[in-house]
């Protein structure tokens, strides 16, 4: 033990020797460290009572947060509860027909069966389909700089979808009697679509609603079991292209309309046309040939 | 001094408890049927603008009052962010958005009118007709009141063009059982016999807690096993000859065709769907990543796309090898969608005509799934080998 004591006080005394020429710390250095790390505790009482209010405030805060109703948490999360028709069983299943109408080769996404039976089989009525280009970017490349985010959709597709399916179900285009604005370029059609399931008027607006981005410019899809409202923006020709298919009186009543950008629109030929299917013109007003 | 700053303190924090409670639920909302604006004219000197309301049809009935005190709204497009992008005054057509709430122990419908004019006349809200129907019970929940007091009479409002005003109507509260309402008698809002889900009702009381994410499922990967069913060429869509062979697939209990689960997670939505093997070879096609993957659509109209379907080749058809007698099912991953999200519309284009065996291209629509319902499915869809007695 006195050994080590000794052997101890050795070091330091050679540790003292090797570093005495080392510079000094200047005066009162320690003095200031201590005053850092320890300040001088001036009106402890007030410190402490405003550092006791801001955690309640935080806590009050804190609670409030935590009791938010979702809804108000999240402004921006969607509002709408379902508005079609939910379906019954507690099963969800994708069956839209019963079970013994089903045709034998019709199920799901070009699904089907192969087998060696040479039975005649149904092959569900298929609308044409928009052809589609086989080059999107090449036909506009040529002639247009783009600065598209997006691949280019030309929404004039929708009107050569709906063009076809109205050729296919026999229903020919609508007359409109009503002007708009001259000179206003406003382009509109309109059709009467029998409201049954195999049509479908709405699914297939849905579809080809669903084709488009809903990054796309002017993207606006709002639908419901009353209404189908679809809009869109075309920035390469400027145009701007609106569709609404309702169910009124029975039938489907849709109507598309397309006019350069900040064309002053008017709805009244969507509501003359409305009112003429809903016979509210020869209740209320004048009466007229349907 | 210390007591009574705590004790301050607590009073404020269980109002602010209180308060809370008696905060308003949602229990339903639309951003409503967009309906033509009418016209506006313009006074020339007081440059005043107004308009008559035109889907007002209750002409025999002659009385008319003008709304006093109209709340008029300034968070509409945090309700309805979905038409946030719309220039709403300049547009030819005008939302009728509206919700359902329960708030003060009763339920309200607050129709929101954007008004077109600075006075807009002729307006039309409810009458004895109006009223909310239990659709498992059948019981009635008939009108109360209405805020401002227009009950069965047109009506003129005065506020500043663009304002959204917020018309009430009373009803008796629902019970939290109420699962579907049915909405009578508020025509200009197109809610004369229109069905709406609420939104789930948990013990807790805030819509929209006590769901959470889902763990992403792990299914049975089907294996490749020939590379071309017959003919060593290129892939063909028209010759099914060069279609790739696939087997051993997610096997589970018999379940109906086309019967469908979902799993939500933070990274993306799973969409399992089952099948019936009634061939020992049956074709299928799955495509995504262009405009033939499937959609799902929310109410808002916001889509969720299709990713990809597990363990099967991208936009080529298949053949799947199997037992007829098998029941499979398909895993397909699909963007996110989020929690608050109750119900959606499955979109699945139309395809590319193919000839095959009875092809059959054309797509569906289902409308209206509900989340709640297709997670109680998720059990449906435990793998399990198949099991054969000969």
């Amino acid at each position: 033990m006195k050994n080590e004591r000794y052997k101890d006080t050795d070091l330091r005394e050679a540790l003292r020797r090797k570093y005495a020429d080392t510079p000094q710390l200047p005066a009162g250095f320690m003095n200031n460290m201590e005053r850092k790390t320890n300040p001088p505790m001036t009106r402890p009482v007030r410190r402490w009572w405003w550092v006791a209010a801001a955690a309640s405030v935080l806590l009050i805060i804190g609670i409030g947060v935590t009791m938010m109703p979702i809804e108000e948490r999240m402004p921006t999360a969607p509002k709408v509860v379902a508005k079609m028709e939910p379906q019954q069983t507690s099963v969800v299943t994708t069956q839209e027909e019963p079970r013994e109408e089903k045709i034998v080769i019709s199920q799901k996404n070009h699904q089907n069966k192969l087998h060696d039976s040479k039975q005649n089989q149904k092959t569900v009525p298929v609308i044409p389909t928009v052809e589609p280009e086989d080059d999107h970017h090449l036909h506009y490349a040529s002639a247009e700089l783009t600065k598209d985010t997006l691949p280019y959709q030309n929404p004039a597709r929708v009107d050569e979808f709906i063009a076809k399916m109205a050729a296919y179900n026999h229903v020919k285009q609508g007359e409109l009697e009503c002007t708009q604005p001259a000179g206003s370029n406003v382009v509109s059609s309109v059709y009467v679509f029998p409201d049954n399931k195999e049509i479908d008027v709405f699914g297939r607006l849905l579809q080809v609603a669903c084709c488009y981005s809903d990054e796309t410019p002017g993207y606006l899809l709002s639908f419901s079991h009353q209404q189908f409202f679809f809009e869109l923006k075309d920035m390469r020709q400027q145009l701007q292209y609106r569709w609404i298919a309702e169910r009124v009186n029975g039938k489907i009543l849709l109507y598309g309309t397309h006019a350069p950008l900040g064309t002053k629109e008017s709805s009244a030929c969507y509501q003359d046309y409305r009112d003429e299917l809903m016979h509210t013109k020869s209740i209320n007003k004048t009466p007229r040939e349907i | 001094m210390k007591r009574i700053v705590a004790l301050s303190l607590m009073a404020i924090a269980c109002l602010s408890m209180q308060a809370q409670e008696q905060a308003v639920k949602v229990l339903a909302s639309s951003t409503g049927v967009f309906v033509p604006r009418p016209e506006v004219n313009t006074d020339k000197k007081t440059k005043k603008t107004s308009a008559v309301w035109h889907s007002t049809n209750n002409d025999w009935i002659k009385d008319n009052c003008e709304a006093k005190n109209v709340t008029v709204i300034k968070d509409y497009l945090q309700l309805f962010p979905e038409v946030a992008n719309m220039s709403l005054d300049d547009q030819p057509y005008m939302p009728m958005s509206w919700r359902l709430t329960a708030e003060g122990g009763e339920t309200v419908m607050h129709c929101y009118f954007r008004m077109p004019a600075d006075e807009v006349t002729h307006l039309w809200l409810t009458s004895e007709e109006t009223c909310l129907v239990d659709y498992e019970t059948g019981i009635q929940y008939r009108i109360r009141r209405t805020e401002p007091d227009t009950f069965r009479k047109h009506f003129s409002v005065k506020a500043k063009k663009g304002d959204v005003i917020d018309l009430k109507i009373f009803f008796p509260p629902l019970p939290e059982s109420t699962k579907d309402v049915v909405i009578f008698g508020i025509p200009n809002w197109y809610l004369v016999g229109n069905k709406v889900s609420l939104r789930q009702q948990n013990n807790s009381g805030w819509a929209g807690v006590g769901f959470d994410y889902d763990v992403k499922p792990q299914f049975h990967q089907p294996r490749l096993l020939q590379e071309h069913l017959s003919e060593d060429k290129p892939y063909d869509m028209q010759n099914w000859n060069t279609w790739k062979v696939l087997t051993d697939a997610h096997f589970i209990k018999p379940q109906q065709d086309g019967t469908m689960a979902i799993w939500l997670t933070p990274e993306a939505t799973y969409l399992a769907i089952a099948c019936e093997q009634n061939w020992t070879r049956e074709y299928w096609g799955f495509f995504w990543g262009n405009e033939k993957g499937d959609v799902l659509l929310d109410d808002a109209g916001r889509q969720y796309k299709l990713r990809e379907v597990q363990g099967v080749p991208q936009n080529e058809m298949f053949f799947m090898d199997g037992n007829a007698g098998d029941y499979i099912a398909y895993l397909k991953v699909f963007d996110p969608i989020p929690l608050d999200v109750k119900t959606f519309t499955y979109i699945e284009p139309e395809g590319e005509p193919f000839n095959a065996w009875g092809a059959n291209w054309k797509g569906s629509v289902l409308h209206n799934l509900s989340i709640e319902q297709l997670r109680a499915n998720q059990k449906l869809f435990e793998y399990q080998p198949r099991k054969v007695v000969k």
